[in-house]
């Protein structure tokens, strides 16, 4: 009984061609956009470009021209590490509110800053110009001491290069931070599938459908036919995802890592976890199939929202502020799973999150089975 | 004035979702705008950092007074899958250890390896805490090197490094917006999913066939039908578009005046499009779950490529080219120039030509929806 009811629910499934090619079709393009906008960005971003500064000299004296010496000489290891634009106090200020410069210098017998913003390439330039103040003074007071060794000594200290820390990275995994979008477009992917599991909820209610009238009058036990209806919609939803896994990595070129096998694994789970959660949500109370169908979908969408699908940094952001939301939203646990695996050598962690959406996706099973089972109809 | 009725009597049994709808876009709103603050003075990138001292001297105890200095300072457990996990949530940027032996090294005068730090994403925020411990060591070391103990010339040093040069936050006029801007520049994709999900299944409703033949067999000319659709569903968008102005106000703590009411208007004309994209959408999709799906191909799709959750001046040439054909990039354009967003500045006529952009998309949309529903009728 249960094989037939599989069969035929697999079948009915795929007759909603325009659900199934929609789902497909999701992934795919979304998947291309994020690629296309996110290779520019990308370039972008990683090529380094040096930080515009004005330096104003209001009092020509041996230590500003010292300063513009070195801030003009400065590199890191690639290129210069500033652009200096030489102007006066009012052009200066002008360029700043222009925004056409991230600073403006005043060197003279003191070295001051004047910023319209806190971002990281300012705090690089206060710093450089700290360091600057430090070495200058140290050097100043070495040669106020007038012991000559002593003078030389302090000048070795300060100019060479020193290479006091070392640095040891955890992880050999690509922590390119715009791939997280697509990990996320997954996780999204598996949370579409809630609307798919809505229907199981809503095609087993007499109340709510036809097709749930007819069920609820055939002989088979109704464990059977729900069991039935969420293998073979957890099957066409595993069918989806795996379709946009193969999209991502093989035609779009997504380095998901050498455990290809396992991201397909952490997918379908996640996939599976999606059905679960709409079927749940088709479950309670007596609403629409239009009200439940709304509430899948802004759910979904909140709960990708959080996991970082418009903003990357939102993930971190919850973290801080309620990290236990980050270990039960399944849209975040999808998207990490994925990301332990490209990350972490160690796959402790990948299991931990597998674990956890297995345990959801049986919780939001059986609930969704509490609130389906003994219902009787008088009149629909 | 049949139909106008009609489609609120729908809305009306629909209510639920709308607002469920509402709900949520104000929520993402709300999160993302209030992650941007307004500044009002300098201030340094700060790191999360938690430092392990495997020396405990007085050396390496000044040395970790030091780094924590401007930082905030996190305590954690050191076990490498804790640190991992640390690092991976971004909870801390880096892990230091004050490595056995530093006391010892800097009195030999040696100043390599003194330190470790363990990380994961390898990014500018670490060059800086490098170069902050690199200047600790090269400080410590000459005044070292002057014939002092490592103790007193750490204390030296720390009293050096405490100098800074002066920095003055000049408040630009151009930023004083910053949070205004962030609303308006998420708008577009809130306003347009919240318009099609909240829109889109009272129009598929009222476009059923049953509801649809009713109409038609009726005296009613196509014209008065469609423009007492358009009507209605453009009052109801009105309501939903003054609902996320009042939320804006309210998040931002401003009101709208000077520059931000060219933001309004542009937020208008998009309200404007979205209106005609779910009245076209409405009139081919049959489906709400399809027509769900649909909306975040183009909603979120439309936002990565016209930049809405990107910067539009990081995307490459080509994807601007291709982005042009989209109502979003000039709203975003707009937007942009209103806030002096993406090395923009405020331009009347260049925010004038945007309008004109997107009106233009919005003409052509609801002339398409015309055709589309003149078709079907016949």
């Amino acid at each position: 009984m249960f094989l037939h009811n599989f069969k035929f629910e697999l079948l009915s499934g795929l007759r909603v061609k325009e659900m199934i090619i929609w789902l497909i079709l999701f992934p795919i393009a979304l998947g291309t956009c994020f690629k296309v906008a996110f290779s520019s960005v990308y370039e972008n971003t990683m090529v380094f470009e040096p930080i515009k500064v004005a330096v104003v000299t209001e009092e020509k004296t041996l230590d500003s021209e010292m300063f513009k010496e070195t801030i003009s000489q400065v590199k890191n290891e690639k290129d210069k590490l500033f652009k200096v634009k030489l102007c006066d106090r009012k052009k200066a200020l002008k360029l700043l509110d222009d925004e056409e410069i991230s600073a403006v210098i005043f060197a003279g017998n003191d070295i001051s800053m004047t910023t319209a913003s806190s971002g990281m390439s300012v705090t690089v330039a206060k710093a450089f110009l700290d360091q600057y103040i430090h070495s200058r003074d140290i050097i100043i007071n070495a040669m106020k001491s007038g012991d000559t060794q002593a003078y030389e000594s302090v000048m070795k200290a300060v100019s060479d290069d020193t290479q006091s820390v070392v640095k040891k990275q955890m992880t050999h995994g690509n922590t390119d931070m715009y791939i997280q979008y697509f990990y996320n477009l997954l996780a999204m992917v598996a949370m579409y599938g809630s609307l798919s599991g809505l229907h199981i909820a809503i095609g087993s209610q007499a109340n709510l459908s036809a097709l749930g009238a007819r069920k609820n009058i055939s002989p088979t036990p109704k464990l059977i036919q729900i069991t039935a209806s969420l293998c073979a919609t957890f099957v066409m939803e595993a069918v989806c995802i795996v379709i946009a896994v193969t999209y991502t990595r093989f035609v779009l070129r997504i380095d998901y890592g050498d455990r290809l096998g396992l991201v397909y694994l952490a997918a379908v789970i996640g996939g599976c976890l999606g059905v679960s959660l709409g079927f749940m949500v088709g479950s309670i109370g007596k609403m629409s199939l239009g009200a439940k169908s709304a509430m899948c979908s802004a759910v979904s969408l909140g709960l990708c929202f959080f996991s970082g699908l418009m903003d990357g940094g939102m993930k971190a952001k919850v973290e801080l502020a309620a990290p236990w939301f980050n270990r039960i939203n399944p849209a975040a646990l999808i998207s990490d799973s994925i990301y332990c695996l490209n990350v972490y050598e160690d796959l402790s962690r990948f299991w931990e999150k597998i674990v956890s959406m297995v345990v959801i996706t049986v919780i939001l099973t059986l609930l969704g089975f509490v609130m389906t089972r003994r219902r009787r109809y008088a009149s629909v | 004035m049949q139909v106008f009725k009609l489609f609120f009597m729908i809305l009306r049994r629909r209510l639920v979702p709308v607002i469920l709808y509402m709900g949520i876009f104000i929520l993402i709103l709300t999160s993302i705008t209030s992650s941007g603050s307004q500044n009002e003075s300098f201030k340094p990138s700060e790191l999360r950092l938690v430092i392990y001292d495997e020396d405990g001297t007085e050396a390496s105890r000044l040395a970790k007074d030091y780094l924590a200095k401007g930082n905030e300072l996190v305590d954690i457990k050191d076990d490498d899958d804790e640190i991992l996990d640390a690092l991976y949530y971004t909870t801390i940027h880096y892990a230091v250890t004050i490595n056995k032996g530093f006391e010892q090294k800097l009195e030999k005068g040696e100043t390599d390896g003194l330190f470790t730090v363990r990380y994961v994403h390898d990014n500018y925020s670490n060059v800086l805490a490098d170069n902050k411990m690199n200047e600790y060591v090269k400080t410590v070391s000459a005044y070292a090197a002057s014939g002092m103990d490592v103790e007193s010339a750490s204390k030296k040093a720390a009293k050096t490094l405490k100098k800074q040069a002066e920095v003055t936050y000049q408040q630009n006029t151009k930023s004083s917006d910053e949070i205004m801007g962030m609303f308006f520049q998420y708008l577009p994709y809130v306003l347009f999913s919240a318009i099609i999900s909240a829109l889109g299944p009272v129009l598929i409703t009222l476009d059923r066939k049953i509801v649809r033949d009713r109409t038609h067999c009726s005296a009613l000319k196509l014209s008065r039908e469609t423009f007492g659709k358009i009507g209605a569903a453009s009052v109801f968008v009105m309501i939903l578009w003054g609902v996320f102005l009042v939320a804006g106000a309210v998040i931002s703590k401003g009101s709208y005046s000077g520059k931000t009411l060219y933001a309004v208007a542009n937020s208008f004309i998009y309200a404007l499009i979205s209106t005609g994209i779910a009245i076209l959408v409405a009139s081919v999709v049959n489906n709400e779950n399809v027509l769900n799906v649909i909306i975040q191909i183009f909603g979120l799709g439309s936002s990565f490529l016209c930049g809405v959750f990107v910067p539009q001046e990081l995307l490459g040439k080509g994807v601007v080219t291709v982005s042009k054909a989209l109502p979003a990039y000039w709203y975003v354009k707009a937007n942009n120039s209103v806030f002096g967003l993406s090395e923009q500045t405020f331009d009347s006529g260049k925010v004038l030509l945007c309008f004109a952009a997107e009106l233009g998309f919005a003409a052509l949309i609801f002339a398409l929806a015309f055709v589309l529903a003149k078709r079907k009728k016949s």
